[in-house]
């Protein structure tokens, strides 16, 4: 891309970058206990948490990549937008109360909470910290591709750009610095959304018609229907919405967003506004990848590269001239800061609250240790996904995203729903269902076509040849049923009296939440 | 004193309520649950097993994915808000009656 001016795109972002140092700045100051850092004291409001669950949850490729998808296949690329949607009223019904009443920072607080603690906060950690590294890895690379793509950076810079403006939001602002981050990013990601939808609406006389019809007039009817390009399979798109609905339900920072405001009310309160943000974007995303469809043209994007991930800029560029483009460039790249912050930081709550806290320590780790822990986790972290993403550059890593949804609809969905709501699940229930889950999931992506075909360059047809089966893109429709099936036999070849006698203690606590004096039962 | 005389004149009574309260809880995620997953799940099956039928058109220029697809985008904000208004209104406050 040589023909937009790029030094519109970089000084908006130095502006984003700028304000949010500013904002890290002042969070600093207000991060003094561990509680501060993982959950912001409780002191977000409800309002706010929903936007900073929409900015941790709208990654690039909710933008990019859907627009991108849209542009070239039509309809298709909505499975994505709707699967992206689902898994919100699922973990608002079943996980959020007790995840709140429950749980202190992390999903390991509830699974362990009846359970004996070393060993499925052990476990726990594991499923989580798989999901926030694939997660991670792949947002870092995309990053990398896509600045090198939007400003002419040079890759290794623009992932360690990325990599250290995280390291600072984390390590000194914690979660008060992240929350406002993502809601700044936020904002401005659904603001740019909405003027580009309405820019692109005033050329079709502000009707879907009019849109819709053009569309089909000049690339046929197919892009109104469901084809197969996107989602090869039928099975593929059931397991697809399998991994996507749950596995949304069980990623843990989105989770741990739960601790950050005053009470299981606003918890609520917070999913709900998320979902609604969460839903308008994507209703305007779809207008957008249309719309680029029609005033862009599909061809135009491929030859800009990136695989159709510059439908959207291409087309602020069209409706709305230089300085736009920059604008949602910018945009884009604020939106891949905000989200490996937050993975960061919920990796260091792992670390530090899980393993070190309650395995290594067992308990007895003071306030400030548990803080010093956690930067020095966060610097590990950040260290960490600026090296894998420089090794993986160039390398598809796209999969990784759903391998990341996977494990966590695989490995962390069942384990955290029965310890909710089975009285007879056990220990080694938990972690043999936890473990499998993770090991399954892993194992049938690498002898999936995903790997083996897209990564390693091998022929499908050679694949097939050599094994009888070949397993699916989508792991999880086998993933997940085996990892609940794992739960539910080894919990009851075993006994442990111990957790089905905390079951009433834990329903309790579900209801009335820690502030329980109520009689015993 | 009226504590202790109101939990010893009927010891199963505010046990039950709570079991009552965390079933009805329990009944209301569950049918709320159930209306997402049967709706998406339903849709994705159409999407895998008839898309001739999906890409049936309605009127010239809207197939019935493309009515579909958005209103599966909105039916889980429709369906947070039912449950945040029944917490706010039925499920809190019986929360708070039986925990005084």
């Amino acid at each position: 891309m040589t023909g937009p001016d790029n030094r519109l795109a970089i000084a908006f972002f130095f502006i984003f970058v700028i304000l949010t140092l500013a904002i890290t700045y002042w969070a600093a100051r207000r991060t003094k206990t561990t509680e501060q850092f993982f959950a912001a004291g409780g002191q977000i409001t409800a309002w706010q948490n929903g936007w900073a669950l929409a900015g941790d949850f709208l990654s690039a490729a909710a933008l990019l990549g859907i627009a991108g998808i849209i542009t070239s296949n039509g309809f298709d690329g909505l499975i994505y937008s709707i699967g992206w949607m689902v898994g919100w009223p699922i973990m608002l019904f079943l996980i959020v109360e007790p995840l709140r009443n429950v749980g202190k920072y992390t999903m390991g607080d509830v699974v362990a909470y009846r359970l004996r603690q070393r060993w499925v906060r052990s476990a726990a950690a594991v499923g989580s910290l798989a999901v926030i590294l694939f997660y991670l890895i792949a947002q870092m690379v995309a990053t990398g591709s896509l600045i090198k793509l939007l400003f002419g950076l040079q890759y290794p810079i623009a992932v360690a750009v990325v990599g250290a403006a995280m390291l600072v939001y984390v390590l000194f602002g914690g979660m008060i610095a992240t929350t406002w981050v993502q809601v700044v990013k936020a904002v401005l990601l659904v603001g740019g959304v909405a003027v580009l939808a309405l820019l692109t609406m005033r050329h079709f006389d502000w009707s879907l018609p009019n849109l819709f019809s053009a569309a089909a007039r000049q690339y046929g009817e197919r892009v109104l229907q469901p084809g197969s390009k996107v989602v090869a399979g039928q099975w593929e798109a059931i397991s697809l919405g399998l991994a996507l609905m749950f596995g949304t339900a069980a990623m843990p920072h989105i989770l741990m967003r739960v601790y950050t405001v005053k009470d299981v009310r606003d918890s609520r309160l917070s999913i709900a506004y998320a979902t609604g943000i969460i839903g308008f974007f994507h209703l305007l995303v779809f207008i957008i990848g249309f719309g680029a469809m029609v005033i862009v043209g599909p061809q135009v994007v491929l030859k800009a590269g990136g695989g159709g991930n510059m439908a959207a800029p291409l087309l602020a560029l069209a409706v709305g001239g230089d300085a736009f483009f920059g604008f949602i460039c910018a945009v884009a790249f604020a939106t891949m800061l905000a989200v490996v912050a937050g993975l960061t930081l919920s990796g260091v709550a792992t670390l530090c609250h899980d393993i070190w806290a309650n395995v290594v320590r067992q308990g007895r780790a003071s306030d400030k240790e548990q803080l010093t822990v956690a930067r020095g986790a966060t610097v590990a972290i950040a260290v960490l996904a600026i090296v894998l993403g420089i090794v993986f550059e160039g390398q598809n890593v796209a999969f990784m995203v759903g391998l990341a949804f996977a494990i966590a609809c695989s490995a962390n969905f069942p384990a955290l729903v029965l310890a909710i709501m089975w009285k007879r699940l056990t220990t080694p229930g938990a972690v043999a269902s936890i473990l499998v889950g993770t090991i399954v999931t892993v194992l049938l992506i690498c002898f999936s076509a995903t790997v083996q075909v897209d990564v390693l360059g091998k022929s499908l047809a050679d694949l097939q040849d050599k094994w009888w089966f070949v397993p699916f893109r989508n792991p999880a429709l086998l993933s997940m049923p085996l990892s609940f099936l794992v739960a539910i036999g080894v919990s009851l070849c075993t006994v442990e009296t111990d957790a089905e006698g905390r079951f009433e203690e834990m329903r309790r606590r579900i209801m009335f939440g820690n502030r329980t004096s109520a009689p015993a039962a | 004193m009226s504590v202790t005389s109101i939990e010893s004149a009927s010891p199963a009574e505010p046990r039950s309520e709570f079991l009552d309260l965390v079933q009805t809880r329990l009944r209301v995620a569950a049918l709320l649950s159930a209306v997402m997953i049967v709706g998406y799940f339903g849709f994705m099956a159409l999407f895998a097993f008839n898309k001739p039928l999906l890409g049936s058109l309605i009127t010239p220029y809207l197939s019935l994915a493309m009515l579909l697809g958005p209103a599966l985008i909105l039916t889980p904000v429709v369906l947070c808000t039912i449950y945040v208004v029944w917490t706010n209104h039925v499920y809190d406050p019986a929360v708070r009656k039986l925990h005084c």
